[in-house]
């Protein structure tokens, strides 16, 4: 593996840094075009707040569930 | 058993960029997106849980190797011909070795009693998600919303996730109906949060989406399991049988399912066009689209190829397009 | 008199035309430039100074092209493949059924009813290999005006066979050929001949009954009509006006929208 693919690697790092900073942002902006329509309800917030979880970075942290199950992770099919 | 399925894929743009180095080029973009989220990943108490990985396309098969990541895929072997009697029962073998595996990783044992009250739930879902698909049919749900609520399925509990598609029909269904407009039906290559690139193309092109084929929308279920005796195998047969047999994935060889169930929508719903939806590097869609475009035709619908991928620079020329087939 | 303006903005050219009755009056196309509605105005004022009418004499003015979601306000908007359908189909007089269109930066074919109806339409994505901006690329490299292409390319028996349909890599394969020193025009018609076949590849899917019709900037080129010609083994007729045809289809389309 090169150097650069080497996690520790404080280049990688501040990479992820960035990275990660671009999702959120992807992931907002997609959001408040949703949230902006005339058809939104808060209603659908529960969705929308599942939709950017587990895209979120620390999505994988995150794998038990609200009543304390283990999620399982699956392929799409 | 206390475990809860978690769908992966990702529908990400940017991350892309941390998996292109040591993927192919023309990767599927929606796995090429899975790939760099787990650049992220953190050692955690479920590394140990491995990923079931069903052998759909090719490119799901190799993710393991080109993810190289930690904990390691458990494939569930698809048998790619599903209507014969073989198929079917190396698919529920293989189940079989799913449950062995589930018990192993838990040390709970699956019984007849959790699998039954399991199967209600989900079919209890599959209800629910049902009257989902009405609404928007009825155009009282807008085609991006109705994906919304679609794409988050198996991101939390079922049932936290059916009491809240519940409450979000009590609300929608007070809604007035959109003027009946330019209906179409989206088949094709899966749409994942947050790429709706091609869901706010239709409706600007003035079209909504009346119904899908889409495994992330609503192919969610293959329909309800049904089963003749309420036996563990009994279950076990139905489960397997319904989610194989029923399967419309093109990864199928014999999937002509597929081309029947989409023009049975479009003649009960009046759809008059179907806009073709295939990510770059899909090749099971790509493929079935040559298929499925002059059977269409024939019987008077309209047809619309898009090829794209997660970028927006196509977007004018998409909706080019679309505007046009509106028209027709 | 009341005057129909059709304006076209295009991805690289803008052209507007004035219709009366059923006449095209007056044309003319610019290229794209940044402030594309301002050079629209500018165009629309120029049409009507040199036909001596005033503003009150425009009855309608309808947008299509890439740009035509950048325009607020007055005027109607259309798509370009519609526009491209009707401009076709009366220029024509009724007799197109199957249109090819060669854009800045796509490729169009269309099919129509005997009534002029859009029937299907085939269109290329985001890659550029056959469009206009294909030959601009071609041009630049080979230092010749693109004007030109059609008389160079027309007398050559022996083209080079350009495999390449990605335009970045189709103008790698004609550096090359120039350093081994292979002529130009055997490399022009090369280039006619590979946009033949790609636009062979996208009416492929198409039904073809019936002759086809040219248009957009690149029709003049008659050494690519004959290469399209060859391909599709078919005759191709080149439209009158074949650049203002999208724009004509627009200023015609409020008859009908």
């Amino acid at each position: 593996m090169n150097e650069i693919a080497v996690k520790s690697n404080p280049r990688r790092q501040r990479l992820l840094q960035r990275v990660r900073m671009e999702i959120h942002a992807e992931l907002e902006a997609a959001r408040l075009q949703l949230q902006q329509r005339a058809d939104y309800h808060p209603t659908w917030d529960y969705f929308l707040n599942l939709l950017m979880r587990p895209l979120a970075p620390d999505r994988l942290q995150a794998e038990v569930g609200p009543s304390g199950e283990t999620f399982m992770q699956f392929g799409t099919v | 058993m206390g475990l809860h399925p978690l769908r992966l894929g990702s529908g990400c743009f940017c991350v892309g960029r941390l998996s292109a180095s040591h993927s192919p080029v023309l990767m599927c973009p929606l796995l090429k997106a899975t790939m760099g989220l787990l650049q992220f990943q953190a050692p955690t108490q479920n590394d140990t849980m491995p990923w079931v990985v069903p052998t759909t396309c090719d490119w799901v098969v190799k993710f393991q190797e080109l993810a190289n990541t930690q904990p390691e895929a458990y494939f569930l072997e698809l048998p790619h011909l599903h209507r014969g009697e073989k198929g079917q029962q190396r698919w529920l073998e293989e189940i079989y070795g799913l449950v062995r595996l589930l018990e192993n990783q838990t040390g709970r044992k699956l019984n007849r009693k959790t699998l039954l009250s399991s199967v209600q739930i989900f079919m209890h879902a599959w209800k629910v998600f049902g009257r989902l698909i009405e609404l928007r049919r009825k155009r009282v749900l807008a085609g991006v919303w109705f994906m919304v609520a679609a794409n988050s399925f198996l991101l939390d509990s079922i049932e936290i996730w059916t009491e809240r598609v519940h409450q979000m029909l009590e609300t929608v269904a007070t809604h007035p109906p959109a003027p009946e407009g330019n209906g179409v039906f989206l088949a094709g290559s899966p749409i994942i949060f947050p790429n709706f690139k091609l869901l706010h193309l239709i409706e600007t092109a003035g079209m909504d989406v009346y119904g899908d084929d889409l495994c992330t929308s609503e192919r969610i279920w293959p329909g309800a399991v049904c089963y003749e005796e309420p036996s563990y195998r009994g279950i076990m047969r139905a489960l397997a049988e319904r989610y194989h047999k029923a399967c419309i994935c093109p990864t199928f060889a014999d999937n002509e399912r597929r081309i029947n169930s989409i023009l049975n929508t479009l003649q009960q719903h009046h759809i008059r066009g179907v806009v073709y939806h295939v990510l770059k590097g899909c090749h099971p869609f790509d493929i079935e689209s040559f298929n499925l475009e002059p059977r269409l035709k024939s019987r008077g619908y309209h047809f619309l190829k898009i090829e794209t991928d997660y970028v927006q620079e196509d977007s004018q020329n998409i909706l080019t397009r679309l505007e046009a087939f509106g028209r027709i | 008199m009341g005057l129909k303006v059709g304006i076209d903005l295009g991805s690289t050219a803008i052209k507007v035309v004035f219709v009366e009755n059923e006449h095209l009056v007056w044309k003319k196309a610019v290229p794209t430039t940044p402030g594309q509605t301002r050079i629209a105005d500018h165009l629309t004022a120029e049409g009507l100074w040199a036909l001596r009418c005033t503003a009150d004499t425009l009855e309608s003015v309808v947008f299509t092209g890439y740009g035509k979601g950048l325009v607020n306000g007055t005027g109607k908007v259309i798509d370009e493949v519609s526009a491209n359908s009707l401009g076709a189909f009366l220029l024509s007089g009724g007799k197109a059924r199957t249109i090819i269109n060669i854009g800045g930066q796509d490729v169009k074919v269309i099919r129509l009813s005997a009534t002029g109806k859009l029937l299907d339409f085939k269109m290329n994505d985001k890659c550029a290999a056959g469009t206009g901006r294909f030959f601009e690329l071609a041009g630049r490299i080979l230092d010749t005006p693109v004007e030109i292409f059609g008389e160079l390319g027309q007398a050559v028996a022996d083209p080079v066979n350009i495999n390449s349909t990605c335009a970045v890599f189709a103008e790698s394969e004609i550096v090359s050929m120039m350093a081994k020193g292979i002529a130009k025009e055997r490399i022009i018609q090369g280039l006619h001949e590979s946009i033949a076949r790609r636009i062979a590849g996208l009416a492929g899917g198409l039904d073809m009954e019936d002759d086809f019709y040219l248009d957009g900037g690149s029709a003049n080129n008659q050494a690519l009509v004959t290469a399209i010609e060859e391909e599709l083994c078919r005759d191709v007729y080149v439209l009158p006006h074949p650049q203002f045809t999208v724009a004509y289809g627009a200023a015609r389309s409020v008859e009908t929208l």
